[in-house]
């Protein structure tokens, strides 16, 4: 007995489980303790917002999916919008009116990922982008702060907090980024699944840490407050838009924390951590060109 | 148990467990067999038979040409059936001598075992024995063992690895021969470091198979100069450069060999018919491979004949089941698909595996997400999704810039891409791309 028409293809005949689809609902999960702080300390809003931002990045995505492909329902179930809905709806205030974050998702979506080719071509984090056109747009709108109904300040902005205040999270600024312990519990996760490199947090988070050390700065305030650790676990590690090769990804996350730093100390603006990773997302493709790995048996030349 | 290990790599599933903790069973002698003429790098071997000649197992058949090339030994008496153009499971081209076996074919014509202490034998006879019994690297890259005996004469061999790492999933017959028979790899690494000038010998196996790791060592206890190593469990440590990495940390140079570095390295299989060679006078006529998958009825280890069909080993093994869709020749990670079972096995062929339909069905392509898992796993450190990317638009300075030359053609790449690009196949294009470029250039690479 043979077989009348085997299949042939090349090797290799076996794959790994993880696919784009489990990545992309992996790093929700992982944003799952943030949603949940988030929920804690600025109300159900945070639900509203993350469900609204979500699912107007899924139905603009659909949209030009169903402009220049066949089979958009295939594409869009890859959950790369809804995940970019959750990220911006965390970098949003507690007050954001919804058409306004109904604006940045499309935004998102459209100018920060659609016009590149869509999902793994484009150049800046898409979540990112939503968030830095609303900030430019809407400032006002965009540094509402509010805890507990009065209206409040960020700690970067002035605010007292005690570090502990800042690793739980109670205090102002946007829905995702004030709990250090919620994010850390991600990272966990994150890190445990091998869905981010190490490298990006500790590169990044190292130069902060290094050079509020030699600025006589506090080193933890700078750590927990303000969106570094959101931005550190969440944005600057997606994938698409951080560098192939090892040695890029030190150098691209090493000159983000040195950004940051330089922005938050001596720059007049907020969002030292949108802008830091924004301009270093530009330098990908120079990173990936000019600092390749060293292969396996290289030795110098003679 | 300290486990030695490379940088990198894969911990691929290992699905070994249709075929452990069986024994090797024997497969009855074909009905007929092919011998390539041609395998591995060498020359075609030239036939010193004709159609209707009777002919004995271990029969000297064909006459080995050239530095590199192998003779070819009758695996089975009987009468040639002629000359006829093959191509094996290992996708090689060329002319093979069919045998019909005719009874009583179990008597085997041997060479005269070379006698006396290992330490008494002479390296020269040692190396010309092992191309006089036709060996050539057993575990899949079928690279002629006497070629690996002679190294350039301002090498010196200090050490020689025997290869029991065994990393492709599914495969289970080099695990099976370690554990029946760990005298015998045993005497022939004695015999290879003897042939080698080598002090040293390593059988590096992983630690999975604590069996085998327990009786190679225990065959070995009296022996200071031979060490047995148990590797990690990941993929692709069986692969030469990362073997030799974990046991030495030596890391062989770009676009050298094992010998740059001072080592050789020889597949647990090699080692026994190096043995079976020289002490016993026994030709490389039989070896023992895996037939394994969803799509096989008995899947086992079976010591079969060389030059036995693809269907026939199938068969003995209960043949195929009714969902069978896919024959690979080899491990799943590297193995050849065949369109045909109508092909004969050679001496470097590890396994048949048989998937099933829906194990067969390749998962749908999505867009890349940059997500580095390939430049993360590849074990020489490449930029896999970079180089596949400049292949499928034939970039062939961006292919030369990234190394393409040095990928060793693991699958990693491919195996781990969660987007499942065709990765490793893409870059095996755009080798041969590059090579064409050089060679319309006048070959300057």
């Amino acid at each position: 007995m043979a077989l009348e028409r085997p299949v042939v293809t090349p090797a290799p005949h076996i794959r790994d489980r993880e696919t784009v689809p489990g990545i992309m609902i992996g790093v929700i999960i992982a944003l799952v303790p943030a949603i949940i702080a988030a929920t804690l300390i600025f109300g159900w809003i945070s639900l509203v917002l993350i469900a609204v931002c979500a699912a107007a990045c899924i139905l603009t995505e659909y949209f030009w999916m169903l402009l220049r492909y066949k089979e958009a329902g295939y594409i869009v179930q890859d959950f790369s919008a809804a995940l970019t809905g959750v990220l911006l709806a965390l970098t949003l205030p507690p007050t954001t009116p919804i058409w306004m974050a109904i604006l940045g998702s499309v935004v998102a979506i459209t100018i920060g990922k659609q016009i590149f080719g869509g999902l793994g071509f484009n150049i800046f984090n898409p979540a990112l982008i939503g968030r830095g056109f609303l900030t430019m747009s809407f400032p006002a709108a965009m540094t509402d702060w509010v805890l507990d109904g009065q209206t409040t300040a960020t700690p970067l902005e002035g605010a007292q907090a005690s570090y502990l205040e800042l690793f739980l999270g109670n205090i102002g600024g946007s829905l995702g980024e004030t709990s250090a312990l919620a994010l850390l519990v991600g990272a966990a996760y994150l890190l445990y699944r091998q869905l981010i490199d190490w490298r990006l947090p500790a590169g990044y988070l190292g130069a902060v840490l290094v050079l509020a050390l030699v600025f006589g700065e506090d080193p933890l305030f700078h750590l927990m407050a303000g969106g570094l650790l959101l931005g550190a676990i969440f944005m600057l590690t997606d994938p698409v838009t951080s560098p192939l090769t090892r040695r890029g990804r030190w150098v691209y996350a090493v000159t983000a924390g040195i950004l940051v730093f330089l922005i938050r100390v001596w720059g007049d603006a907020p969002g030292g951590v949108l802008y830091s990773i924004l301009i270093m997302n530009m330098a990908v493709p120079l990173l990936d060109r000019f600092l390749p790995d060293k292969v396996f048996g290289e030795v110098k030349a003679k | 148990m300290a486990q030695k290990t490379f940088k990198s790599g894969v911990a691929a599933p290992e699905l070994k467990n249709q075929t452990r903790g069986d024994t090797i069973k024997n497969a009855a002698v074909p009905r007929r067999v092919i011998l390539p003429l041609k395998e591995g790098p060498g020359d075609p071997a030239q036939p010193l038979v004709k159609k209707k000649d009777q002919v004995k197992a271990g029969q000297l058949i064909a006459e080995a040409q050239g530095d590199w090339g192998l003779p070819v030994r009758a695996s089975i008496s009987g009468r040639v059936e002629g000359i006829v153009d093959i191509r094996t499971a290992a996708g090689q081209m060329g002319q093979g001598i069919a045998i019909a076996a005719e009874e009583n074919s179990e008597e085997m014509e041997k060479m005269e075992p070379l006698r006396g202490e290992i330490s008494s034998l002479d390296p020269e006879t040692i190396c010309k024995r092992v191309q006089e019994a036709g060996i050539l690297g057993m575990g899949g890259a079928g690279f002629p063992t006497h070629v690996k005996l002679k190294p350039p004469p301002d090498v010196k061999i200090d050490t020689v690895i025997i290869n029991g790492a065994e990393c492709e999933p599914y495969l289970t017959c080099d695990e099976k021969v370690m554990e029946s028979q760990p005298q015998e790899i045993v005497s022939g690494l004695q015999i290879l470091m003897k042939a080698l000038g080598a002090e040293k010998g390593i059988v590096g196996i992983k630690a999975h198979k604590k069996k085998a790791i327990e009786l190679v060592r225990e065959a070995a206890q009296d022996l200071p100069a031979i060490e047995v190593v148990a590797l990690v469990d990941k993929y692709p440590m069986g692969a030469e450069k990362m073997l030799i990495d974990a046991l030495t940390g030596r890391r062989v140079p770009r676009g050298g060999l094992p010998f740059h570095v001072g080592v050789a390295v020889n597949n647990i299989q090699t080692a026994i018919a190096v043995k079976e060679a020289v002490r016993d006078g026994i030709p490389l006529i039989q070896r023992v491979i895996t037939v394994t998958g969803s799509g096989v009825k008995n899947p086992g280890d079976w010591r079969i004949y060389i030059g036995t069909p693809v269907e026939e080993v199938i068969n003995q093994a209960g043949g195929l089941k009714d969902n069978a869709a896919k024959i690979v020749a080899g491990g799943p990670m590297m193995g050849q698909a065949l369109h045909t079972s109508d092909v004969p096995l050679g001496r470097g062929d590890t396994a048949i595996l048989i998937m099933t339909r829906e194990e067969a069905h390749l998962p749908r392509e999505r867009a890349c997400i940059r997500c580095a898992r390939c430049v993360d796993h590849c074990p020489i450190f490449l930029n896999p999704i970079s180089l596949a990317n400049y292949s499928e638009q034939e970039l062939i300075e961006g292919m030369e810039r990234l190394k393409i030359d040095d990928c060793i053609e693991c699958g990693t790449c491919s195996f781990i891409c969660p987007a499942k690009k065709p990765l490793v196949q893409n870059i095996i294009l755009g080798k041969g791309i590059v090579q064409n470029a050089r060679r319309s250039n006048g070959g300057s690479g």
